[in-house]
């Protein structure tokens, strides 16, 4: 997945400007109902969105008063309410703890079985392998969240963090190898024979020079992982018992209570458990697109 | 002569590759970590859960062996289990049969040169990212049943009554199935789109001259090649509901009002969680665990009939 690559989106891009006299020019009421369509959807798409930025900067009885219009003045108490909660903040170090500790987990450990899967294991044995992981993907983690938990107890893992690390770890892995399988096929086996030659080993091979290679499909995987995992709820919700282990997203719920007549400050709360997902989206927005359909259509 | 190396060189590496201690321990040791977590995570609590099923267990006293007796319980006296199946199955098939059409249109309408359409693809695509639980809390206040909530507001200005969205059973399943489709369509855009994109241009030029007729080329020519994404795209909505939609549910009505949005994933929680069932909650995720298979199957099985290749 070289950088030019990565820019799979472009329609048309292969038409040349020979080619286009030839094509009759789209009617225009062709034309006027794409974007017809595509205005009412980016509408309904936004509106809710639009909603709540509108919404966590009025006050309360504004918003009572008016609760889908714009607000009278742009004022950021409700964000300065939300980030002097402290529970609201130890919900983010907790998820943040998580998170960050799965994400590492996930990335490194696919790319050591998608590249041991591309190159060491034989087709066959290949292949089977990544079906029992690819089944956590017609079967999701979700639907065995009571097992999970069951097992947790059997297990003896009572902290909370450390369940929720384990399971985190686990939910994006059958993505991630086969992303970084597909990718490390396309790697030329010869680079691989020509370091064992000189001596390398297959651990050598793989460190030295397959991971260097793959800092790019390994940043995408960290960045879908980190926003799957930083939104992720019902996991959260049967695997933790201590309300002191709470993530971000399971906080807010319980937000719901603290803030229940007051809509304005709990928006805020909401946008703000948005920014690090938003940005990540914002920064790598063409390239995750990108990643998500193509290793659905491909391989 | 540099024949004569090159062979040598090419045996050597075929000896080295072939070398089997360091080959495969090496390939054993480097998918242990993923797969060690995958077994003890995932694997272990589908079969545990498999095996919880077969016992009578509130969580706290020592389990005993009841047979098939959790299962024979759902099916036979319990009419609540039956709604939790039928309400599954309305999810899923509404969502599949508008997110899969929508997502089609809308990447048709996209796919183009104009240097506007990748903004109208970000829009889009936005539901994707905002955070399920900010989400399920954004669309509970935009449903409150007061005749000040934002729905009521809109549906008063086409003329339409008060409706009591999550707080009635008709429209509650409804509701949240909007909110499904509004987070879901995004994604799915994007599949089509790129999907699109990958068709040759010869291809769409050839069939043009055919035929002078868009809907044409487009029912016979576009559409058989989008047959793989669309079956992929069917999948993962199948899949993505059953764990979305829970949650969903979980945070907007907790299945509620009278079992109306209780699917299979919230009525194993609440058998765990209120019940303190875990037996039967078992049973409940063994069973929703076989619907998945069997509809994601049925969806391979249809996508993969009568596939075009060029």
């Amino acid at each position: 997945m070289a950088d030019g690559e990565a820019v799979t989106y472009a329609p048309g891009r292969a038409e040349t400007r020979m080619e286009r006299p030839h094509r009759a020019a789209p009617p225009f009421v062709r034309e006027l109902a794409r974007y017809a369509i595509l205005i009412v959807a980016s509408a309904i798409a936004l509106y809710p969105v639009l909603w709540l930025v509108a919404a966590a900067m009025k006050t309360q009885p504004e918003y009572i008063q008016n609760p889908t219009g714009l607000p009278h003045s742009i004022n950021f108490t409700n964000f300065q309410t939300v980030l002097g909660n402290h529970v609201l903040l130890r919900y983010v170090l907790n998820s943040a703890i998580v998170v960050g500790c799965a994400v590492p987990i996930v990335t490194v450990t696919s790319a050591m079985a998608g590249y041991s899967l591309a190159r060491l294991w034989g087709k066959a044995g290949g292949t089977a392998i990544l079906f029992l992981f690819l089944f956590s993907e017609f079967v999701p983690i979700g639907i065995v969240a009571i097992p999970l938990l069951l097992t947790m107890q059997q297990l003896g893992i009572e902290s909370g963090k450390v369940r929720l690390i384990c399971v985190y770890s686990v939910l994006m892995m059958g993505f991630a190898v086969l992303v970084f399988r597909a990718f490390f096929r396309s790697v030329p086996e010869e680079l691989r024979e020509a370091a064992r030659l000189d001596g390398c080993s297959e651990f050598g091979v793989f460190w030295r020079i397959m991971v260097p290679l793959a800092r790019s499909p390994m940043t995408l995987i960290a960045v879908i992982s980190f926003i799957a995992l930083w939104n992720e709820l019902f996991l959260a919700v049967v695997l933790l018992n201590d309300a002191t282990d709470r993530t971000l997203p399971l906080g807010l719920t319980e937000l719901r209570g603290t803030y229940s007549t007051d809509w304005p400050t709990l928006a805020a709360a909401l946008l703000l458990s948005a920014v690090p997902t938003l940005v990540l989206y914002a920064v790598f927005q063409n390239k995750i697109t990108s990643q998500l359909s193509r290793s659905t259509t491909r391989d | 002569m540099t024949n004569v190396t090159a062979h040598a060189r090419a045996a050597t590496v075929r000896g080295l590759l072939r070398r089997p201690r360091t080959g495969s321990v090496a390939k054993v040791l480097m998918i242990t970590p993923a797969m060690a977590l995958f077994l003890t995570f995932y694997v272990a609590a589908v079969v545990f859960g498999i095996v919880l099923s077969l016992y009578s267990w509130n969580g706290l006293e020592p389990r005993h062996y009841v047979g098939l007796a959790n299962y024979r319980q759902l099916f036979s006296d319990d009419p609540i289990f039956l709604t939790n199946v039928k309400i599954t199955l309305l999810v899923v098939v509404a969502c599949v049969a508008t997110v899969l059409p929508l997502a089609l249109l809308l990447a048709v309408c996209l796919a183009g040169r104009s240097r506007i359409l990748p903004v109208f693809r970000s829009i889009l695509f936005l539901p994707v990212i905002v955070p399920l639980a900010a989400t399920a809390l954004l669309w509970s206040e935009f449903f409150s049943p007061t005749a000040d909530g934002v729905a009521n507001r809109l549906l008063h200005v086409f003329g339409i009554g008060r409706v009591a969205w999550l707080g009635d059973t008709t429209a509650a399943p409804w509701a949240l199935i909007m909110v499904s489709i509004w987070t879901l369509v995004g994604i799915h855009v994007v599949i089509q789109l790129s999907a699109l994109s990958a068709i040759p241009t010869e291809l769409k030029e050839a069939a043009r001259l055919e035929t002078p007729s868009t809907s044409r080329v487009f029912l016979h020519v576009i559409l058989p090649l989008l047959r793989d994404s669309l079956t992929v795209s069917a999948a993962l909505i199948v899949t993505g509901t059953f764990v979305f939609f829970t949650a969903l549910a979980f945070i907007m009505t907790l299945g509620g009002p009278d079992h109306a949005t209780e699917v299979l994933g919230l009525r194993a929680y609440l058998d765990g969680f209120d019940a303190l069932n875990f037996g039967r909650a078992s049973a409940v995720t063994v069973i929703t665990m076989l619907i998945t298979i069997v509809l994601v199957g049925f969806t391979l099985f249809v996508g993969s009939r009568r596939r075009v290749e060029y």
